[in-house]
């Protein structure tokens, strides 16, 4: 694991200093942690291609911004994660389109609409991290290194991003009782 | 403590992990969002030739923040009855100007449709939206192969008798980069007085990495009758101690044009009108042009800037609103760096720009603002010597982290000695206020 590692990091070295192939064997790496993030803030296929062409070309101008390449794949998930959060504001809508409901799920089975909805409904810092944490594993620790925040200023975040999102989703079950 | 939220988010993640991966278009999309960064990015300064103004770089195609345009039901029905007039409205929405969108609910859209094919290229003029001094022109290119990639090298209208246009300034897009092969983008005019030329060719020269092509597609344009509403102002307005004269409004159908004077003895240099808007009674709003030509240079201290128009409109009372302008101190309106150290010498308060770096003939800087900012700060340069230095090229990166990478290239034939002197045309610093300006 650890000769992996090093590899990874030299990849990530070669992109920063100009290097074509190990910028696109990079996005090759992490594309489908980049569709999936896209799909769930778009929902919507053709979009979420989109992204990820407006994404190759923003990491690409930008990678020699990256100041440490072992966190590559949050700051690709973080650009993934900004430019989402803009096209929703721009376009002002979040929608659930049918195609996308049938990739995604059964007709019977919409619990995961319930807290998607629930999801979209936070603050973009408490969804971030709440995407972050649980869509891709990426630990506290490295969420506060790539934020440059004090760990257990993120940890205070996330247990409010939590309640936040029980508060949303209480709120929809009692609505749902009436 | 929060066991079910955790739980509901990982079931969450599990749906994700089953979903349909189309490898093939992330492919394709990772390889045209790299091939643009590599060559697209490159912005080629606006081409001065075309006026004996200096044009305002246009910010073609940096989207609006203004909400979305709502149709009336009437309009709606029209469109249901006229075949193709939705596809334009819709090339008219993309714009974000509700002005235009006007125009074109009050028929000043003339569908053209004519087309040209070129090496499995398809070229297609949509439609024309034009008053006495503006024309706007929507085209698209459909392309049956496996083509991507297209740039625009130019794009312009030559009129069918051989005579010259008046004096305008002209600005066309880049192409809206759709996923599925089909391209749309404008053509665009502002002339200084109007025109009377009504049969044009369009002249288009596009390429991309394979091949290049050339079209000329003719089409006529239909008169409109002179219809600008003139208001004669010369109000005296002060925005943080700078004192700007609202000279004159003109409100044409297709855009609104404010003719402003900055007073020479004002200490700050205004580069840009960033929030002004027009308002009428109800408080309904017409924001600045955003596409196409946003402003013109007439000297160093007047210029007129657009707005979307309200002529359809017509309001009972109308208000000039100034809100936000970007300006910076006069004794600071430039930057001075030496290429060979690598080094700022000089640059204007709030520390913006940082790493200088020279990579080939490009010299790069960082630029720290929490917005992005998307206007092209680089003007004339100038070595030690007083000699001025050409630039075509400059380049602006999007924003990540709040860091973006900006920077300009000196073609290596040109010697020069260091440090260089650059003027900004525009820089993220700005003055606020609150003035309102009766117009009718």
């Amino acid at each position: 694991m650890e000769g992996l590692r090093l590899q990874d990091h030299s990849l990530v070295d070669r992109a920063i200093k100009g290097d074509e192939q190990a910028f696109l064997s990079i996005m090759h790496e992490h594309k489908i942690s980049l569709y999936k993030t896209a799909l769930a803030y778009l929902k919507n296929k053709d979009e979420a291609i989109e992204a990820i062409q407006e994404v190759t070309f923003r990491a690409y101008q930008n990678i020699k911004t990256l100041r440490e390449p072992s966190y590559v794949k949050t700051w690709l998930i973080r650009i993934m994660i900004n430019y989402c959060q803009d096209y929703i504001k721009k376009n002002n809508r979040v929608t659930f389109d049918d195609e996308y409901i049938s990739q995604i799920g059964t007709n019977e089975d919409y619990n995961y609409i319930e807290i998607e909805e629930a999801m979209s409904q936070l603050d973009d810092t408490q969804r971030q991290l709440l995407h972050l944490k649980y869509f891709h594993d990426i630990k506290i620790k490295d969420i506060a290194m790539m934020w440059n925040r004090p760990e257990g200023t993120v940890k205070t975040w996330l247990n409010k991003a939590l309640r936040s999102l029980r508060g949303i989703l209480e709120e929809k079950g009692e609505n749902g009782n009436v | 403590m929060f066991e079910n939220e955790e739980r509901e988010l990982k079931n969450l993640k599990e749906k994700y992990e089953n979903v349909d991966i189309p490898l093939v278009e992330i492919d394709e999309a990772i390889q045209i969002g790299f091939q643009n960064a590599k060559e697209v990015m490159m912005i080629t300064k606006p081409k001065r030739k075309f006026s004996i103004w200096s044009i305002i770089a246009a910010a073609i195609f940096l989207f609006g923040i203004l909400a979305s345009i709502r149709v009336s039901p009437t309009f709606a029905d029209y469109l249901t009855k006229v075949p193709g007039m939705e596809k334009i409205v819709e090339m008219v929405r993309v714009r974000h100007d509700k002005g235009l969108l006007s125009a074109v609910e009050n028929k000043y859209a003339q569908k053209i449709g004519t087309s040209q094919e070129k090496n499995g290229i398809k070229v297609t003029i949509d439609s024309v939206i034009a008053d006495e001094q503006d024309i706007v022109l929507f085209y698209t290119i459909d392309s049956n192969s496996k083509q991507k990639n297209f740039e625009i090298d130019e794009a312009y209208l030559k009129p069918s008798n051989g005579e010259k246009l008046p004096e305008h300034s002209l600005s066309f897009g880049g192409t809206v980069d759709k996923v599925k092969g089909q391209y749309t983008s404008t053509v665009e005019y502002d002339f200084d007085k109007p025109y009377e030329q009504q049969d044009f060719n369009l002249v288009l020269k596009i390429k991309n990495e394979k091949q290049s092509a050339q079209f000329s597609i003719p089409l006529s344009i239909k008169k409109h009758e002179k219809t600008n509403q003139i208001y004669e102002l010369n109000k005296t307005v002060m925005i943080d101690d700078q004192k700007i004269k609202i000279k004159k409004v003109t409100i044409y159908p297709l855009r609104v044009a404010v003719q402003v004077e900055m007073d020479p003895s004002n200490s700050k240099k205004i580069l840009d009108f960033s929030d002004i808007k027009l308002v009428d009674q109800n408080g309904e709003v017409w924001s600045k042009i955003t596409n196409g030509t946003t402003a013109k240079n007439i000297s160093d201290n007047e210029r007129i800037v657009f707005l979307q128009s309200n002529y359809f409109k017509d309001p009972k009372e109308l208000y000039f609103v100034i809100n936000k302008l970007q300006a910076i101190d006069k004794e600071d309106e430039y930057l001075l760096v030496d290429t060979e150290t690598q080094k700022i010498l000089k640059q204007p308060n709030g520390n913006f720009l940082s790493d200088i770096v020279k990579e080939g003939d490009t010299i790069f800087f960082t630029l720290n603002t929490k917005k992005e900012f998307n206007y092209n700060m680089i003007g004339s340069i100038f070595d030690a010597n007083g000699k001025e230095i050409e630039s075509n090229e400059s380049y602006i990166g999007g924003s990540v982290s709040n860091k973006q990478r900006i920077g300009f290239k000196i073609s290596s034939r040109q010697k020069y000695m260091n440090p260089i002197k650059i003027n900004l045309v525009y820089f993220p610093s700005y003055i606020k206020g609150d003035v309102k300006v009766r117009v009718k």
